[in-house]
């Protein structure tokens, strides 16, 4: 047997996810956001005025429901998807990176990196307009536990990856 | 037996060739099936019988030659550390499989191989969701010989490649070591656990069956499928007592016949590698789970196997979730000892862990049950007792007395405890259930805090493992981020080998 120590850890010395700082992610993804909803809020609309004449004459009443159904409901998905980026972020730790997102259902997701099976650096047609990245993150755990970061500059995505990728060979190595 | 030189190509055995037509009617009785369908239809009158007949000749005869060609150009062979399958017969195919990379052999046999005195062996490939390498088509003393020699080869290639691997992986390698026979279910045995289970989902399954085949009966001779349904309807209107007796028998002997088939002759046994598990009346399985591949197992019983003293044991193994029903394994029918046994050899720290503080639902997480299992019913309740539908109100009311009971005692027998080393999970009332996962095992954790649970500081956890994923709903915050910071302690400070 190797060295081999197996001290009791106190759970109040263990490191604590709830007191990580999370790093927010570029400003620049708050405008794609409120552009990508903007643009799915149009087509809302646009559905809701055809269904809203369709029906006019049957029920006159039905201008009234949908245009301020349709003002609320759009106006609450403009502010989740405002606020919701605020409640965004990453942090890496010396052995897992943890992602939080969510406004009203808040998720952190930590991955401890030698659990990690693979990364990816994704740029979709938005992100290039951008100038963004995201990182995604393959474990084991299905894909349901799959992680991706969204909204990192080019740099602080390969960055990131970098960095997993030089713990996963270490730990292949050891 | 001796196996032969294996770095020249070898053929599957001649009376292989019946095994892969057969295997390949199933694909020609479907177009047998389907070339049916116009003469039954009657369309078209320059259809006569003797046609379909020449139709039949010739689709077997190609399925025959088409046969033949596939095993003639079926070869197998191991090829600098990798194992090789050609095959094709139009479309070639060579799949490599590198040794080190296989983590099960399975033997299966069906019951024409069983006659035929032959056997299929499965190479199983790490978690991808790749279909997995089947050789269908090996004489059975061949098949056996051929599995110990690829597990000793990729022993042999452990041990090159980690020369001072931890404890865990040597013991692996030792190719000869004593083997326990953990237990043997009896006909009796079997008898008891076919009467004991859930006999619900039996009937389920019926009638999935039978819908599926009068729908797919009616397609195929163009009966009108309503007609079909309203007879069937009206017919168990009148003698539906009856009906339901037969069919609650009919379950029954459902869940037996099917247990028979699946768990006849059910052994298992114990090694210090892992657990070998076969079983099977018309078609027999051998499975053989390395302990490593384990990534937690559960321990399942019903009232009326409470009632006997039985439980089943459910081994979730490595596999990406497309895969991960296949690589279920089961056993049924564990005696108390034999769950000790197991608990043991696989799961020392079982009774440490069970010491620990009992991590329980918060009341809130009723509340939100309540809200839907009662809510609903009683909402229902309501608008039947309105419209007038006494009888259906008093029912759905019914439904919601007995689910205020139900749902309370679910959120009761709910439990998580955690050790350094083992997390165990407790849940359900009527199935009961219990979870064994070894903390190093977690692949990623999850916190999540909706604002409901915020205001009551409370989190839901959720673990995944790559199995499947467990959760722990509606714990207090303190003592969820509590969990997530040891879990993720133990996996980032462990150096064991998940998988």
């Amino acid at each position: 047997m190797q060295e081999f120590s197996n001290a009791q850890i106190a759970s109040a010395d263990l490191p604590k996810i709830e007191d990580l700082t999370f790093t927010r992610l570029n400003r620049k993804l708050l405008t794609q956001i409120l552009i990508f909803r903007i643009i799915l809020s149009l087509g809302f609309a646009g559905f809701l005025v055809i269904f809203t004449l369709k029906n006019l004459e049957r029920i006159p009443q039905i201008i009234w429901a949908s245009s301020i159904g349709g003002a609320i409901i759009i106006l609450l998905f403009m502010l989740v998807g405002y606020f919701g980026f605020f409640k965004k972020g990453f942090a890496l730790r010396e052995k897992d990176i943890s992602y939080q997102r969510g406004l009203i259902f808040h998720k952190i997701t930590t991955v401890p990196l030698s659990r990690i099976q693979h990364s990816e650096l994704v740029r979709g047609p938005m992100d290039r307009m951008f100038g963004l990245s995201s990182v995604k993150i393959y474990t084991a755990g299905g894909s349901s536990s799959d992680v991706t970061i969204p909204g990192l500059t080019v740099e602080i995505a390969e960055n990131i990856r970098e960095y997993i990728n030089s713990k996963i060979e270490k730990d292949a190595d050891s | 037996m001796q196996i032969a030189d294996l770095s020249t190509p070898r053929k599957l055995a001649p009376l292989g060739l019946i095994i892969i037509f057969l295997q390949g009617l199933k694909k020609w009785g479907q177009v047998l099936i389907y070339g049916l369908i116009p003469f039954f239809q009657g369309k078209n009158e320059h259809l006569e019988f003797w046609m379909f007949g020449v139709f039949a000749a010739v689709v077997l005869a190609f399925g025959a030659v088409w046969s033949y060609l596939s095993w003639k150009n079926y070869f197998f062979h191991i090829k600098a550390d990798k194992f090789v399958i050609k095959q094709g017969v139009l479309r070639k195919e060579e799949s490599l499989i590198p040794l080190e990379r296989i983590q099960t052999v399975h033997i299966k046999r069906n019951i024409v191989q069983q006659i035929l005195g032959l056997a299929a062996l499965q190479l199983d490939t790490a978690g991808s969701a790749k279909k997995e390498a089947e050789i269908p088509a090996l004489k059975y003393e061949y098949a056996t010989a051929l599995k110990t020699h690829l597990l000793a080869l990729k022993a042999d290639e452990y041990v090159g490649e980690q020369t001072e691997g931890n404890q865990d992986t040597i013991a692996k390698t030792t190719s000869v070591e004593e083997e326990k026979i953990l237990m043997k279910l009896g006909f009796l045995d079997i008898l008891k656990v076919g009467l004991t289970e859930n006999h619900f989902k039996s009937s389920l399954i019926i009638l999935g069956i039978f819908f599926g085949y009068t729908t797919q009966f009616s397609e195929i001779f163009g009966y009108e499928e309503e007609s079909v349904f309203k007879q069937v309807f009206t017919f168990l209107a009148v003698i539906i007592p009856l009906f339901v007796l037969v069919f609650f028998l009919i379950s029954i002997a459902f869940s037996v016949w099917a247990v028979f088939m699946l768990y006849f002759d059910l052994t298992v046994s114990l090694k210090k590698s892992g657990l070998s598990v076969s079983s099977g009346l018309l078609k027999k399985e051998e499975n053989f789970i390395p302990v490593n591949k384990i990534q937690y197992i559960k321990w399942k019983s019903n009232p009326l196997r409470k009632l006997i003293g039985f439980k089943s044991l459910a081994i979730y193994q490595a596999a990406s979730a497309e895969v991960s029903r296949k690589k279920t394994v089961r056993v049924p029918g564990c005696k108390k000892h034999q769950q000790e046994t197991v608990q043991n050899a696989f799961y020392p720290e079982y009774n440490t862990a069970v010491n620990q503080k009992e991590i329980k639902p918060d009341n809130f997480w009723l509340v939100r049950l309540f809200l839907f299992f009662v809510g609903i019913p009683l909402l229902l309740t309501c608008i039947a007792f309105f419209t007038g539908e006494i009888l259906v109100a008093s029912a759905l009311c019914a439904l919601a007395v007995t689910a205020v009971f139900f749902v309370y005692k679910y959120v009761q027998h709910f439990k998580a405890q955690l050790s350094t080393d083992l997390l165990v999970i407790n849940k359900g009332f009527v199935f009961p259930e219990q979870v064994l996962l070894k903390t190093f095992k977690v692949q990623n954790v999850a916190v999540n805090q909706s604002v409901f649970q915020k205001q009551r500081k409370l989190v839901s956890i959720k673990v995944y493992t790559a199995s499947g994923n467990l959760s722990i709903p509606y714990i207090k915050e303190k003592d969820g981020f509590e969990l997530a910071n040891k879990l993720l302690y133990a996996v980032e400070s462990s150096n064991k080998e998940w998988m």
